[in-house]
């Protein structure tokens, strides 16, 4: 009779259960990523909550002060200006980043030679600095040798001090703020890509035209995209600053002062840490809400395809 | 082949009396540093130091032995940057077992970075600014000098100096405590375009110039078809605040106090301040417009674009700017505001002021002192060109006077620094430098200048804005300790 010899168990170190010693696996590999958040995210979000009551000028210690940030803020005209100025600026380029790169990104889709190419081009300009390319469009905007001015004299028209005149400095902003527009161009392209070719070919069948085929198949089927986009370009418009900190430092006149320079200005320039703190709060607010009023819209008119809907 | 190899006993022996041999050498005497040279006292007449090899600095007591490692904090000062590389190595020189780190951070973001320090606890060593440092004094964060200042026999020497190391001081807290030591000021001067004033026929401003002669002259030299104005105002927009206190900075404190509750634009100094603005810009047209600023591709503006016939500028202008502008220019005092009245600005200086926090307190002073009372330092300062020295020997010193680039009146700056004038401070001390100026002295000022408001409404919109304002940061200051 053959003998059978085992090998004896190995015996874990601690005489733990292999479920025990899964967890403490997962906790091992989400320790980072929470104590990170902790540390980098948790902590200075409830410290900005409590300076944001407080006086504090960085020299020196915080002094309690309750509401009265929020209530300086509210009686501050700069603080309306630099909302006027965020509200403009965002009302006018959501638009123009979705349907902008969108049209964009249906251009990009066509199955052409050479498209890769192109779609290479359009998405470049968004992998540079944002200050870099604020550097390039100060001079490209510059009244007396930019290249846009130049341009418009070569024939007949004497373009205006765009970054000079409060009447043109904001709209400028507004489009220096197209140039990226490329950046978008990949996810549009993944969901124009993965919308079934079947659609087009039933609509083309029931004699539909372009203009049919993007409103009722192009559309619907992009419109979890769009609202995703919609989200995003809210929070990135409500942010703006680089362009406005590097080209224009907020003038001329305060008419490019956006929220976030302003709220750069307080902390960093006049060291009212309290105050700018308290902006950022009332930032914070006031994106949470836009960006609630966007999913409650969002069943009348973002279209899922796996989703049921109730009668 | 055999390979030996060591027996424990042997690995063990061999370890022991290595290790015996580093316990003693460690506990013989280090060896002396080698003596230094004599340092030169301060005396009258001492050749100029050269560019390139300054000469010995002055101290009348012997120099203490220093070693250790300090942090010299300053702000980004362009090509001046290479002057205080030079006075670190200069000073290491002296001081082998020295040495001084240079941080280097643009302008503004050295501001923040040393608030942020100050605030953690890890200040810099000595760092470089100005009196707007002060407020750190208040809050107990920067080393009194004042004992380390009167024990010195070479820094209480009378008229050692272009400008009183104590007066801003009295000016500001009414004590005698010293917390910084002035390496320079900054000179504003009236620059011009001679090729501008040679082809129009119109005599150069002199130093008997007043502000309305130089008002006259630009208007003569606007001609805005040809898109050349009679003056620049300040370089820089930050900067239209400077030409505000060369108009009139002998009342300069009748308008903001240096512990402001409130403020008197409202009045017949202010009104005339503010019409400056009004009657170039508006008026005469004669003035650069605020808008057109930005747009020259040059240094200097209008100015360093040919441009514009004159412009008041201070020491960085024409050290960095202008030493290669491709047309004749010079340099002469600010006009008088009128005939036999002269202001003087000395109260705008640089500073090297020491933290509290320092470890190396000894160190740290010396090269504080190095920097503003050797000669070395000094001509080493003046050969920067931000700043025009104010040890008096290395002022006059052609070597900083006369350098070989230097336009006509290059030496304007050295004597406008010694002209009698207050030595207040005209910063608020609450390190808040620009809130003020940002939001309601620059825009009013455009306006101004493009007659979209009166001067009367200008200092009635200013006090307004102002009295509440100044009544707010008092409020913040700390107490005087």
């Amino acid at each position: 009779m053959a003998s059978v010899t085992t090998r004896p168990r190995k015996r874990n170190l601690f005489h733990l259960s292999l479920q025990r010693r899964e967890a403490i696996a997962c906790a091992c590999f989400i320790a980072p990523a929470v104590l990170g958040f902790l540390a980098f995210s948790l902590f200075p979000l409830t410290t900005s909550a409590f300076l944001s009551l407080t006086d504090y000028r960085l020299a020196g210690r915080p002094h309690f002060v309750g509401l009265a940030n929020y209530a300086t803020l509210l009686s501050d005209n700069l603080f309306w200006q630099s909302v006027r100025v965020t509200s403009i600026y965002a009302l006018a380029v959501v638009p123009l980043w979705l349907v902008n790169s969108l049209a964009l990104a249906i251009l990009m889709n066509q199955n052409l030679k050479g498209m890769h190419l192109f779609r290479t081009i359009y998405y470049l300009p968004a992998m540079l600095s944002g200050v870099a390319v604020s550097m390039l469009w100060i001079w490209l905007l510059n009244g007396r040798y930019g290249l846009v001015n130049i341009a418009l004299r070569m024939i007949g028209i004497q373009g205006p001090n765009w970054l000079r005149d409060p009447r043109w400095a904001l709209f400028s902003i507004i489009m220096v703020s197209q140039w990226s527009v490329g950046w978008y161009l990949p996810i549009w392209l993944g969901a124009l890509q993965g919308i079934p070719t079947e659609l087009y070919e039933a609509a083309e069948i029931d004699g539909s035209n372009w203009w049919d085929k993007i409103r009722h198949i192009t559309l619907p089927m992009l419109s979890p995209v769009i609202f995703y986009n919609l989200v995003m370009n809210i929070i990135w418009a409500t942010q703006l600053f680089t362009e406005v900190f590097m080209m224009t430092g907020g003038g001329p006149r305060f008419a490019t002062l956006s929220y976030m320079l302003y709220l750069y200005q307080n902390a960093f320039s006049y060291n009212k840490m309290g105050l700018a703190t308290a902006m950022s709060w009332l930032l914070f607010v006031a994106v949470l809400l836009l960006t609630i009023v966007a999913f409650k819209s969002s069943p009348m008119w973002v279209y899922y395809e796996a989703e049921r809907r109730r009668p | 082949m055999d390979r030996r190899s060591l027996t424990r006993r042997q690995f063990l022996c061999s370890s022991a009396l290595v290790l015996a041999g580093a316990a003693v050498g460690a506990c013989a005497p280090k060896p002396t540093a080698p003596p230094t040279a004599e340092p030169t006292p301060v005396t009258e007449g001492t050749a100029a130091p050269q560019a390139t090899a300054p000469a010995e600095p002055a101290a009348a007591t012997p120099a203490p032995k220093l070693a250790g490692e300090i942090e010299y904090f300053m702000y980004d000062l362009g090509p001046a940057n290479q002057s205080r590389e030079q006075i670190a190595a200069a000073f290491q020189e002296e001081n082998p077992e020295a040495k001084v780190k240079l941080t280097v951070l643009p302008y503004g973001e050295n501001w923040n970075k040393l608030s942020a320090l100050m605030a953690a606890g890890t200040p810099p060593d000595v760092i470089y600014g100005d009196f707007s440092l002060l407020r750190y004094a208040l809050e107990g964060q920067l080393l009194d000098l004042t004992e380390w200042f009167n024990n010195d026999p070479v820094l209480v020497q009378q008229d050692l100096f272009t400008v009183d190391m104590r007066d801003p001081l009295l000016a500001m807290f009414g004590t005698s405590r010293l917390y910084n030591l002035i390496l320079g000021t900054w000179v504003p001067l009236l620059y011009y375009n001679k090729e501008i004033f040679d082809s129009a026929g119109e005599p150069i401003p002199t130093e008997n110039s007043t502000w309305d002669d130089v008002r006259t002259l630009a208007k003569k030299l606007t001609n805005l078809k040809q898109q050349q104005w009679g003056i620049q105002f300040g370089t820089t927009l930050d900067t239209v605040g400077w030409l505000w206190w060369e108009h009139q900075p002998d009342d300069f404190w009748a308008i903001p106090q240096i512990f402001p509750e409130k403020t008197n634009f409202d009045s017949p100094v202010g009104i005339d301040v503010l019409s400056f603005w009004y009657n170039l810009g508006f008026q005469d047209k004669s003035a650069v417009p605020f808008a057109e600023m930005g747009t020259f591709q040059a240094y200097g503006a209008a100015f360093g674009a040919g441009q514009a016939a004159m412009v008041v500028g201070g020491d960085w202008d024409s050290g960095w700017g202008y030493r290669d502008l491709p047309f004749e220019w010079g340099v002469t005092l600010i006009p008088m505001v009128k005939q036999g009245y002269r202001p003087a600005l000395n109260c705008m200086v640089a500073t090297s002021t020491v933290a509290s926090g320092t470890k190396n307190p000894e160190l740290a002073w010396q090269f504080a002192r190095f920097v503003s009372a050797t000669v070395t330092g000094q001509t080493l300062i003046g050969l920067g060109a931000y700043e025009t020295p104010v040890l008096k020997e290395a002022a006059h010193s052609d070597a900083v006077m006369k350098p070989e680039w230097a336009a006509p009146g290059y030496e304007y700056r050295v004597l406008a620094a010694e002209l009698p004038g207050p030595m207040y401070c005209p910063y608020p001390l609450d390190m808040n430098l620009w809130e003020f100026p940002g939001k309601y002295l620059d825009p009013t000022v455009q306006q101004l200048s493009i007659g979209e408001i009166t001067p009367e409404q200008a200092a009635a919109y200013l006090d307004k804005e102002g009295t509440p304002f100044y009544a707010e940061m008092k409020k913040s200051m700390p107490p005087v300790k």
